[in-house]
């Protein structure tokens, strides 16, 4: 496998809502330097921003890593928090365990997990509960 | 439509980015509170729609600027939040108040010739 040819890490505070999404709209801009075409910037930059939003309502802090390769784009979202119990549950469009706060932001209606596998070409999500997640999503460049 | 006019048409206020909106032309509309439901639903690769929504919070803006959304139209007179202000400024987006109601903005629009964004299959 090659090495990126680009990678940058954010760091994403949880509960942070003043400022989350800022790590997603700084990659979308990297991308858009890039020169990648408007429809994979606009994959990559929805499901960045879902993946780092479910950072900030459900995780206390994780990080986000842009990795540029030739042929795909690859984010990385590591957070420590609460984990995912029941991953295949969570995978179901409509399904959350959001609060009332989260809600009122006009998140947490289980979308978000669906929305990253729907405009990702490869996602994989590994858990553990009381440690966190790391979520990987790839969107491949044809 | 420019963004004057939709003001004009909504009795709205433009609040922000008042320097680029002769640039903007909207042809669609998408009303929604959730932005998990603009997120994984709405079709705008062309920069020309326009947001309706009865919520203020920053994510609106953020959510707006990852899909290149160029125009929010925040209805029933709500007091917009200054951080809210301050980054869609930063961001470009023009935020439009207006004291009307999500459905009356909309019915507004859609009889201006303004149609309904397309949705993701």
């Amino acid at each position: 496998m090659s090495a990126p040819i680009f990678v940058e890490k954010f760091k994403v505070k949880g509960r942070d809502f003043r400022h989350g999404g800022e790590a997603s709209s700084k990659i979308k801009n990297i991308l858009k330097r890039l020169g990648f075409p408007t429809n994979i910037i606009r994959r990559v930059s929805i499901a960045s921003y879902e993946a780092e939003m479910n950072i900030v309502a459900y995780a206390n802090k994780g990080t986000l890593t842009l990795e540029v390769f030739n042929d795909k784009i690859r984010i990385i979202a590591d957070d420590e928090g609460p984990g995912i119990p029941d991953v295949e549950l969570a995978m179901k469009e409509g399904y959350s365990t959001a609060p009332p706060e989260i809600r009122e932001l006009g998140f947490g209606a289980g979308m978000g997990l669906p929305n990253i596998k729907k405009n990702s070409d490869w996602m994989n999500i590994e858990t553990e509960v009381r440690k966190g997640v790391k979520l990987v999503f790839e969107v491949h460049i044809s | 439509m420019k963004p004057d006019r939709i003001a004009e048409i909504i009795d709205g206020e433009i609040l922000t980015c008042r320097s680029i909106k002769d640039r903007i032309d909207i042809k669609k509309g998408f009303s929604a509170d959730l932005m998990s439901d603009v997120l994984s639903l709405l079709e705008c690769e062309h920069g020309d729609v326009a947001l309706v929504t009865g919520i203020t919070n920053p994510q609106i803006v953020r959510t707006a600027e990852i899909l290149d959304i160029p125009v929010i139209i925040v209805a029933r007179g709500k007091k917009i939040p200054e951080e809210t202000l301050t980054i869609a400024e930063d961001k470009s987006i023009i935020l439009i108040s207006t004291p009307k109601t999500v459905f009356e903005t909309s019915g507004i629009l859609y009889s201006n010739g303004i149609k309904g964004a397309k949705m993701k299959k």
